[in-house]
């Protein structure tokens, strides 16, 4: 507990700093409708964090890739016309709206776009997979 | 007429319970406005001001402010307080949970409560719910450091203290920085964009919280009325006037395009930030050439009236002996070396020191000639005095002479005087004549040939029931004098009650020292927060209530509940309750109850119960006042002394 306090300390301080950009090229699907939908709202600025949940989730849909889709929407200030019409296209622009000022967040949407989970901050894989397993579930 | 129930006004600390019932307010009605856009949906709500606060941060944050409301609305309530308590651990408790839930990067389901039904997009309210780490850390100091400050200890008064700063520091960042132009802060798991209305609410919640205890901790520092104090309140308030109107300001300039924000920005933030240092330093500078202009002023006053009095005096011999006043020391018959008075042996040669006395058979004023020296205590030295044309014997307050450059000493020496001059009863001191005696003040009192109280109990290890009323009756009687003169004692204990023998041979009870007195008439408000320092504890610990103990506003309960003290102490021989320290005895007065006398002595079941009714740790608790007091007192005596008249003429 305490090694993870100490790590948390450091990557409270590290997160403060630029880095280069990772492989964050926002996804978007190509055809969601019918789908499980796994939405990943990030800000460019929020690269410790966002950075860190990214790959998680990409892992975790990645095994489900054909029955869940997966959408990536930048909150920062340069994308925002761009963010909102990709969320009001996969029918998410509430959680979009509910959501761009709490980075990171990832919501999991039933085929009805109604959203079974959302995790605000960075989690584990087992949790990501356990949220979209509810949502796969849900009817 | 004053009622005999004497009711304090504080005016500052009355002021903070205002500013706590308004900041809980505010923060109240801004999370109702939240909880409310969640619940109905509206995103305007949700994002009131432009700023997103999550469900459950905003559910917590009006839990939170209710509690404020409740202990601000009703301070004397226990089960309000207990109430507070137990919501706040609960709140503290969720706090900590979210903080280890986020640091094991969980998601525990399983403790978050459901607040609402499935709501059209499918999300489901739930509280704590998903919290950012500024909604966590936010709930978790301010409820802890609520929880603490309930709790009425002293012991945990600076660990709240130091949380619920922690917690203003930490939110006035964002606060600040947004004032500044800076919205976006990088760090903290990725919140970019720092929601600046909830740091503000938890901003004005630490305050909310800080407002309920003003006068204990760091914070009563800003109820001083000197230097440090002054300094404080004008730089707070200097703080609070000067960064939203220069936030203003620029706002206006940018928007007119008489500068541009990119460019003249930082140097603005920069001219505002000295601005703002420069108005701390300022305001100290001031508050220290004022207290230097104060001490200036009453120094010149005890000067003059100091050659006023060498004029008067200028035919009585005895007036220049007295001049470099220093009534008593020790000089070494040997070496001839003058000492301090306390010091025996001389430091040289190691002879035992002759104590002098100047003051010793001198004729002050013409009229008062000093018999003998009694005693001394930290601010005063007391000698025995004849008037020499009433042949009366007085006793001589003189002021300790290392005092006189301290004005709030002197102030408080003449309030004394003041306060006495007000009261005139038998079983109280009278004050015959005050002022100055080579610059040091004194006061001529009514001299008592007996024995302080403390000094009976000690040598009779206690005293009957009958004994302890009847003193008792006769200190009554000269409080209900004096708290009708709207004078409150604040420091009853054995050794100010004074017992001596009246011409008829009977018990004279007099109650004495004033030296803490406090009036409550209006005229004298400003004198009196000067120097009584409202909202700080004064008084002796075994015998103070825990309202002085928290340094709430005294009034006439404060002095029944020592009164009930000293019936304990006279009955049992010991206080009520009292530790190894004063923390200790602080500690145990505000929260542990005293045994009943009856588990130390046999007394009637009605007096016990009139002692441990004083004894009330709330002022309300207890009776209305002195006079109250008195008439069960007097009842108690009677139905005795009929007891014991049916025993007889059985």
């Amino acid at each position: 507990m305490v090694f993870r306090s100490i790590l948390l300390g450091i990557f409270f301080l590290l997160s403060a700093c630029p880095f280069a950009q990772a492989d964050n090229a926002p996804v978007a699907p190509a055809d969601a409708k019918g789908k499980v939908l796994i939405v990943f709202i990030y800000d460019p600025h929020c690269q410790f964090t966002c950075d860190k949940v990214r790959p998680t989730v990409r892992e975790v849909q990645s095994k489900y890739a054909k029955s869940v889709s997966y959408l990536e929407i930048d909150t920062g200030e340069d994308h925002a016309a761009q963010s909102k019409a990709l969320a009001e296209k996969n029918g998410v622009l509430w959680f979009y709206n509910d959501n761009l000022k709490f980075v990171p967040v990832v919501g999991f949407f039933s085929p009805e776009r109604k959203c079974i989970k959302y995790l605000t901050g960075p989690k584990t894989k087992g949790v990501y997979q356990a949220a979209l397993e509810r949502a796969m579930k849900a009817k | 007429m004053i009622p005999h129930t004497l009711e304090a006004k504080p005016r500052l600390l009355d002021s903070f319970r205002l500013s706590a019932i308004i900041s809980g307010s505010i923060v109240f009605f801004y999370c109702l406005a939240v909880v409310i856009g969640w619940y109905c949906d509206v995103h305007a709500l949700k994002m009131l001001f432009g700023f997103a606060v999550p469900f459950g941060a905003a559910v917590s944050y009006m839990v939170l402010s209710c509690l404020v409301l409740l202990l601000a609305i009703f301070p004397d309530r226990r089960n309000v307080r207990y109430f507070c308590s137990g919501i706040s651990l609960v709140a503290a408790i969720t706090g900590g949970f979210k903080l280890l839930e986020s640091i094991q990067e969980a998601d525990w389901d399983w403790f978050n409560l459901p607040l609402s039904g499935e709501l059209a997009n499918g999300v489901i309210l739930q509280f704590p719910g998903q919290l950012t780490p500024d909604g966590i850390l936010g709930i978790l100091l301010v409820s802890s450091s609520l929880f603490l400050m309930t709790l009425h200890n002293s012991r945990f008064d600076p660990i709240w203290q130091i949380l619920l700063t922690l917690t203003g520091a930490v939110a006035l960042l964002p606060v600040v920085g947004f004032l500044q132009g800076i919205p976006e802060f990088c760090g903290l798991w990725g919140c970019i964009k720092v929601p600046v209305t909830l740091a503000a609410s938890t901003l004005v919640l630490s305050f909310a919280v800080y407002s309920l205890r003003p006068g204990s901790g760091w914070f009563s520092l800003l109820l001083e009325p000197d230097m440090l104090g002054t300094a404080l309140r004008r730089s707070l308030f200097a703080l609070m006037v000067l960064l939203p109107a220069f936030t203003g300001l620029k706002a206006g300039a940018v928007a007119t395009h008489v500068i541009d924000e990119n460019t003249a920005g930082p140097a603005l933030s920069v001219l505002n930030l000295f601005a703002a240092v420069s108005i701390v330093i300022s305001q100290f500078v001031y508050a220290y050439r004022r207290e230097q202009n104060l001490r200036r002023d009453t120094e010149q006053k005890l000067a003059d009236l100091s050659s006023e009095m060498a004029v008067g005096t200028k035919n009585g011999a005895s007036s220049a002996n007295l001049v470099g006043f220093s009534p008593r020391f020790a000089v070494c018959p040997k070496c001839s070396k003058q000492l301090a008075s306390t010091v025996t042996n001389c430091p040289d040669d190691d002879s035992v020191m002759n104590v002098v006395d100047k003051l010793e058979g001198q004729i002050l004023d013409g009229k008062y000639k000093i018999v003998e020296y009694i005693g001394s205590g930290g601010m005063s030295t007391v000698y025995k005095a004849r008037h020499i044309v009433l042949d009366k014997i007085l006793a001589l307050k003189l002021l300790q002479p290392h005092l006189l450059g301290n004005a709030r000493f002197v102030q408080r020496f003449q309030r004394e005087a003041q306060a006495m001059a007000r009261m005139q009863h038998p079983n109280l001191l009278t004050v015959h004549e005050c002022g100055f005696l080579e610059g040091v003040p004194f006061l001529l009192l009514d001299f008592i040939d007996g024995k302080s109280l403390d000094v009976i109990i000690a040598e009779r290890s206690r005293l009957s029931v009958g004994q302890m009323i009847a003193i008792i009756m006769q200190v009554s009687d000269g409080l209900i004098n004096a708290h009708d003169n709207g004078v409150v004692h604040r420091d009853i204990k054995p050794a100010n009650i004074m017992i001596s023998e009246n011409i008829k041979g009977r018990e004279l009870v007099k109650v004495v020292d004033f030296g803490l007195a406090k009036m409550l008439e209006s005229e004298q408000s400003v004198i009196q927060q000067k120097i009584s320092r409202e909202g700080n504890s004064a008084g002796s610990p075994m015998y103070m209530s825990p309202e002085q103990c928290v340094g709430d506003p005294a009034d006439a309960r404060t002095d029944i509940y020592a009164l009930g003290c000293v019936m304990y102490e006279c009955l049992t021989g010991n206080p009520p309750l009292f530790g190894a320290s004063v923390l200790e005895t602080f500690n145990k007065v505000m929260n542990e109850k005293p045994q009943p006398v009856s588990s130390v002595v046999e007394i009637p079941q009605e007096l016990d119960a009139l002692i441990l009714k004083c004894l009330e740790k709330k002022p309300s608790d207890r009776p209305a006042s002195v006079l109250e007091f008195r008439a069960a007192l007097k009842d108690i005596k009677d139905r005795m002394a009929g007891g014991r008249r049916a025993a007889s003429s059985v």
